[in-house]
């Protein structure tokens, strides 16, 4: 699971921390906030600025596909309710009712915005910060070493996963098991098979790893030594007074407007 | 003085180790990716998945390494999140909600095995129980945070949860844990006490 790459925007020069700060927490609580479409699109539009600015490739265009499609299958369920509005449509289905009406679609667009939103930002993190920078960022926030050496194994270790996977079905492909014919049930069924020596293949990688974790004394309370330990540095400290005083700003302007 | 010492054996004398660490991490890896997978299933009811297999995993990770375990789900939900571009920030009550499936059962029942026609109906009840209650606060940050109407969340999305998560748990982890719990027992993994 490897969604960082190395460019030099702006956004890849800063701390882990200040990311997860400004795009993480501080501009993720804004649009939960925001009832209009018209500041929703406003702040999407800025979003994805920001988006292109990044120069994703176009793998990581392709990303927002998925996106896409899960925020409207999601937005799709405020059709179940009556939210007002000019009725379009109408379907009775004896416990529920589908109802396309003007009120509706607007719910349903503002669901859409909000989550694209999000994933934007979001994505803005995961793309221009490694794993360890992650990690680095976590720490800053005052959480626990073993958590952060939780995630940071958990993010290690996604793709070995899936490395460990396809090596027990193809060890299970070699002694004849095939996983390309058959109908559903009879795939999920081989596929099943593979799950104990997974298991297993998994537990004996951990019980290395665990191994390895005692020797560099995991879970001792004094004083660690960091191979890879990068500063806030000046850019930051401007990036999150930035971030800070445009949330004070729509904090200010949502007592005055509706936004 | 031998008491406050036997009472204080547990996890504050011996503090976070390796073998927490591990726990936390292999309940991540195999809970998330099994999300993950279900993820791609493009049918929603809200930001809820109408198919929710890693919640007959969750049980069985609150039993087999108790809090490290549960904890370790939090960290498998949020993993399979960062794939598909979700923010975990808005989802504070459903994370916590992946904690409670396998703490009620964690800390509950703390068995290796079942030992007869009691533990089995211990295991379901406290399974049944830990899943209403996560399915509640799932529903409530829907309500809360996603602003999904109440109508549909406790008309619709509640009782399909019922369904996909509560009945699926109930019916499927006490045949994995029967299954299983021998294999994670002699891997050495397995912890007696809730707190490890």
């Amino acid at each position: 699971m490897q969604l960082y790459y190395p460019s030099n925007s702006l956004l890849h020069y800063l701390h882990g921390f200040t990311k997860i700060l400004v795009f993480g927490l501080l501009l993720t609580f804004i649009p939960l906030f925001m009832d209009q479409l018209v500041s929703l699109t406003v702040l999407l539009l800025v979003c994805l600025a920001l988006f292109i600015y990044i120069r994703p490739s176009r793998w990581h265009w392709l990303l927002l596909v998925p996106v896409l499609i899960l925020s409207f299958t999601m937005s799709l369920s405020y059709f179940l309710s009556d939210a007002g509005g000019t009725l379009y449509f109408q379907a009775d289905l004896g416990y529920w009712k589908i109802i396309i009406s003007s009120g509706n679609i607007a719910v349903s667009l503002k669901f859409m915005c909000r989550m694209l939103i999000w994933c934007l930002l979001f994505f803005l993190i995961l793309f221009t910060t490694s794993n360890e920078d992650i990690v680095m960022g976590l720490k800053k926030f005052g959480l626990p070493e073993f958590v952060t050496l939780s995630v940071s194994l958990a993010l290690r270790y996604w793709s070995l996963m899936i490395f460990d996977v396809k090596t027990v079905m193809d060890a299970q492909y070699v002694r004849g098991v095939d996983f390309r014919s058959g109908n559903l049930y009879a795939r999920s069924v081989r596929f099943a098979s593979t799950l104990v020596p997974v298991l297993f293949v998994f537990l004996k990688r951990f019980r290395t790893t665990s191994f390895a974790l005692t020797l560099k004394g995991a879970g001792r309370k004094n004083k660690r030594t960091y191979y890879y330990n990068p500063r806030i540095t000046g850019i930051d400290k401007r990036v999150i007074l930035a971030g800070g005083l445009l949330f004070i700003t729509w904090l200010g302007l949502r007592c005055f407007f509706t936004l | 003085m031998s008491q406050l010492t036997s009472m204080q054996s547990g996890l504050p004398k011996r503090g976070v180790t390796a073998r927490h660490i591990v726990a936390m991490v292999i309940s991540a890896l195999i809970f998330g990716a099994t999300i993950y997978i279900s993820r791609f299933v493009p049918i929603k009811l809200g930001t809820v998945q109408v198919l929710y297999p890693a919640a007959i995993f969750a049980p069985l990770f609150g039993v087999w390494f108790g809090v490290w375990g549960s904890a370790g789900l939090v960290v498998g939900n949020i993993l399979s999140m960062v794939v598909v571009g979700m923010n975990p920030a808005i989802y504070p009550l459903a994370l916590l909600a992946q904690f409670i499936m396998g703490f009620v059962p964690g800390i509950a029942f703390r068995k290796v095995r079942f030992e007869g026609a009691k533990d089995r109906i211990v295991f379901i009840v406290t399974v049944t129980l830990g899943m209403i209650l996560s399915t509640v606060l799932v529903a409530l940050n829907l309500v809360l945070i996603q602003k999904i109407p109440g109508n549909v969340v406790w008309g619709t999305i509640w009782p399909w949860m019922q369904v996909s998560n509560t009945l699926a748990a109930a019916i499927f982890s006490p045949l994995l844990f029967a299954w299983m719990s021998d294999y994670m027992n002699k891997s050495g993994l397995f912890f007696k006490r809730f707190l490890g």
